[in-house]
């Protein structure tokens, strides 16, 4: 049992870790996914979604090359660090951030894209920068967007399996997530634990997901768009 | 209000094509009080304005405001919206609605660092003290326009674009926002852009008259009056005629001319008219 709550630590720290980096990271790829005209955006668009039809394993397979030492990624890692990027909490969350990006990305990009240029012209207008523009605007006129990616990119990250499974090593307390545990469970015939984490995935997930819907029909109610 | 203002000159040089419009806007004016620029639908008024105020970038040429250089293709440079200090106050007011009126101002007031107006006297000013703390959206179009010039003000701006700005208002606070218009373009130049003759010739000295893509003519506002398309005005009725129908109008100075056996609209009451033009 203390190995099942050691896996349920790392998979909430993994996913609070790589959905706030994701936050942090990604506005600018979806403002930019939202107002470029450049012909390869379409491209780049593909490769956002990726994730979202592509194995895991796959995606896991090609990151654990790039993360072992072979490679420059993970050559330059082990050479900064003096320890591998495979099989490590931070290879971990590299993977995760990647393996949720378009439920991060998408929600932005949609809300960019909705959000028009007028406001943030008469901002411009006004003497307000770039970044006072996004801080002062943008982002209070689309936080709810903020809070839905958030809420995506969470949920999706604490159902890893496949990348983790690749790239992880399954290492307790460093890279084992609950749902790789509840595997081993099943694996082992431990039917009882193995109802408990997957019930309170279950669970966890659906509640998510409820405070997600209920918040865009409230909002939807009140402003007549999410 | 009533400093001592430094005449600043705005020379403008732009031509080339925004989509399937061309442009050639000439221009360069000492710019003291309100300089009117007037024209019909579609000859290209906002996008003279949007190009002064840096958000136009399709428009090569050459912007200079105060002896500085604003917009030289050639050169490459473009100074970029937020350095230029140049107010705009756009034809769908754009106020932020996430904030209150007093936080829309508050904002705009937090970028300047020398503040000429305060929340409050332009709150008084633009008559709209009672909604400081409403949330933007819940404002009329009538109300937002006011706010908008407030918060475009209240940025202390070295030149004020406005863009049909009292289209949204009704008679009376038109009369009455022209009046304090009248008065800031002691302190702070404008330009101001309109389809109404009434309301160019009472604020406006000197006058722009726009035809497609150019500015075809510019001169003091007396002289280009009578240039001036009157579309609209009152007409007093002098004499009727219950027998034959026929009633005898005296026009005054803003109505159109018209002719013999034209036929006119006629409405009873002149407030339905939206706006005396």
């Amino acid at each position: 049992m203390p190995s099942d709550l050691e896996a349920l630590w790392i998979t909430v720290k993994l996913a609070l870790i790589s959905t706030a980096l994701l936050l942090l990271v990604t506005p600018p790829l979806a403002w930019w996914l939202a107002h470029s005209r450049a012909r390869w955006r379409p491209l780049a668009e593909a490769l956002v979604a990726l994730p979202l039809i592509l194995p895991p394993t796959v995606l896991g397979f090609y990151l654990l090359l790039l993360f072992s030492p072979q490679y420059f990624p993970g050559q330059t890692y082990q050479a900064l660090t003096g320890s591998t990027l495979a099989f490590s909490f931070t290879g971990l969350v590299l993977g995760s951030m990647l393996y949720s990006l378009p439920f991060v990305v998408q929600p932005l990009q949609a809300a960019f894209t909705t959000l028009g240029k007028g406001e943030l012209e008469a901002a411009a207008t006004l003497g307000m920068s770039k970044l006072q523009r996004f801080t002062h605007v943008v982002f209070p006129m689309t936080r709810h967007s903020f809070v839905l990616a958030g809420m995506l990119g969470f949920a999706h990250t604490l159902g890893e399996f496949g990348v983790v499974l690749m790239i992880g090593g399954n290492i307790p307390g460093e890279t084992q997530v609950i749902a790789i545990t509840l595997f081993e469970h099943v694996e082992a015939l431990e039917y009882v634990r193995a109802h408990v984490l997957a019930a309170g995935l279950l669970i966890t997930s659906l509640v998510l997901l409820l405070f997600i819907y209920v918040g865009m029909d409230r909002r939807k109610r009140r402003w007549g768009y999410w | 209000m009533g400093l001592l203002v430094v005449a600043m000159r705005l020379e403008l040089a732009l031509a080339g094509k925004l989509g399937e419009f061309e442009f050639d806007l000439q221009l360069d004016q000492v710019m003291d009080g309100a300089l009117g620029v007037f024209g019909p639908s579609g000859v290209g008024k906002t996008s003279l304005i949007r190009a002064i105020a840096g958000l136009e970038r399709g428009l090569p040429g050459r912007i200079v405001l105060d002896g500085e250089v604003l917009q030289d293709t050639a050169a490459g440079i473009f100074v970029p919206i937020d350095k230029r200090r140049i107010g705009l106050v756009f034809q769908d007011s754009r106020l932020f609605p996430h904030l209150t009126v007093r936080q829309n101002l508050a904002l705009a007031l937090r970028q300047t660092r020398q503040p000429i107006f305060s929340i409050q006297e332009l709150a008084h000013e633009c008559c709209f003290s009672e909604l400081l703390d409403q949330p933007a959206p819940s404002l009329s179009a009538g109300q937002r326009q006011r706010v908008a010039i407030a918060r475009a003000l209240i940025a202390a701006p070295r030149l004020l674009l406005l863009d049909e700005p009292l289209a949204a208002l009704d008679m009376a606070s038109r009369q009455h926002l022209l009046d304090f218009l009248q008065r800031v373009s002691a302190r702070i130049p404008l330009l101001f852009i309109s389809h109404s003759v009434a309301e160019t010739l009472q604020l406006c000295d000197p006058i722009a008259v726009m035809t497609s893509g150019r500015i075809a003519q510019i001169g003091p506002g007396e002289a280009m009056a009578p240039s001036l398309p009157k579309r609209r005005g009152l007409g007093t009725v002098v004499a009727v005629d219950p027998a034959s129908g026929q009633v005898t109008i005296q026009l005054d100075e803003f109505a159109p001319d018209l002719a013999l056996a034209q036929v006119v609209g006629v409405v009873s009451e002149p407030s339905w008219l939206k706006g005396r033009e």
